[in-house]
């Protein structure tokens, strides 16, 4: 079997399913994120109290931060959206390529059977599909 | 018929000088206020609902007794820390601080007095109120401060931030005169920041300071004020 090909889309399902797993992944990250951002910036603010204080340490330690998020986030994004890449083609693969073939067997090549990975998450279902198609074939004779 | 002429004279000189006395009493008074808090410090422990705020080392901040009052003295040797008191106050019901203060010695700055330098952002005696916003970035203060040699009324952004402002309101030394001072905290924001104020009052605080210069700073503050302009009937 050939290796995956995880670095394509190649299907309207995997981009359903990468849209759904980046979105997914990238909204709890910001969310929580932001929140720790505000929070501790503003508990230390908070601290700190006098304005002097405040604006001679803390704002130069936010701005080192936002540099510091300014570069790491679109690096973030780029090993989620590769994560998401690798999830949605494991999770649409299989059931692509149970369509293209059951496609094969309806347009008359009785004699073809599919083909999964031995740990996809659809192999019982397609084994039982494949003892059908058997039994079929068996009824056709 | 001059003795009416005499007569009317005196009588408009009279109302005159009655105005005259009216117009400077008037604007000499000080603004009504109804008071929201009063700090007298008249107890050894008047310092305790003040919270201190350290920054680089610690400014002494002791209650002082001397002929039957009492202030707060604060010494700074090469140190910053402030006192800070958290109070909500209304920005729209036009607040006003008042309190008294000395000066006792200014910290060591060479060359001229530059409110805009940060080696030289030390005063012997600074009131600040401040405006917090929801992030840290947005709040704003408005300073206080008794310079050595800048020009009183003389108002200026900090070092650090031009949402700090600060307004010179005494400049050089007064021996053993103690001053009083009243600011209406609207009118002061508008002339500092140039727009209305978006943000409530939060907290008060008074520092004395001399890290940037290590040097030495002393000064006297009492009897600070919070509270409303009383409107006018």
């Amino acid at each position: 079997m050939k290796a995956r090909n995880i670095f394509t889309v190649s299907s309207r399902l995997q981009r359903r399913y990468l849209r759904l797993i980046v979105f997914s992944m990238l909204t709890p990250t910001l969310f929580v994120g932001g929140c720790l951002y505000y929070l501790v910036f503003s508990l230390i603010a908070q601290e700190m109290a006098i304005p002097e204080f405040v604006f001679q340490v803390l704002l130069p330690a936010l701005k080192r931060v936002n540099i510091f998020l300014i570069t790491g986030i679109p690096v973030i994004f780029l090993a989620l959206y590769w994560w998401g890449l690798v999830l949605s083609h494991r999770l649409a693969g299989p059931i692509e390529r149970f369509n293209k073939e059951l496609d094969q067997i309806l347009e008359g090549d009785y004699k073809k059977r599919i083909r999964v990975r031995k740990n996809d998450a659809l192999r019982p279902f397609v084994d039982d599909i494949n003892r059908l198609l058997d039994k079929l074939e068996g009824v056709r004779d | 018929m001059r003795k009416n002429r005499i007569f009317l004279s005196s009588i408009v000189l009279f109302m005159m000088i009655a105005l005259a006395v009216a117009v400077i009493r008037y604007v000499k008074a000080p603004l009504p206020i109804e008071v929201i808090k009063h700090f007298p410090f008249s107890k050894e422990n008047s310092l305790k609902e003040w919270k201190e705020k350290i920054f680089k080392g610690r400014v002494e901040y002791n209650i002082k007794k001397q002929d039957h009052e009492s202030f707060v003295f604060a010494t700074s040797r090469g140190t910053a820390s402030a006192l800070f008191y958290k109070i909500t106050l209304d920005i729209k019901k036009r607040p006003v601080i008042s309190w008294r203060w000395n000066t006792k010695k200014f910290p060591a700055k060479d060359g001229v007095e530059d409110l805009k330098n940060a080696k030289q952002d030390d005063f012997s005696a600074r009131v600040y109120v401040i405006f917090p916003a929801f992030f840290f970035t947005n709040s704003r203060a408005i300073e206080y401060i008794w310079a050595e040699k800048i020009k009183e009324g003389t108002i200026s952004p900090s070092p650090y931030s031009r949402n700090l402002q600060l307004i010179v309101v005494e400049s050089g030394g007064r021996e053993e005169e103690w001053v009083s001072e009243e600011r209406d905290i609207y009118e002061d924001y508008i002339k500092a920041f140039g727009e209305e104020p978006r943000y409530n009052i939060g907290a008060i605080a008074f520092m004395t300071d001399a890290d940037s210069t290590k040097s030495t700073a002393e000064a006297f503050y009492d009897e600070i004020k919070i509270g409303y302009k009383k409107e006018e009937k």
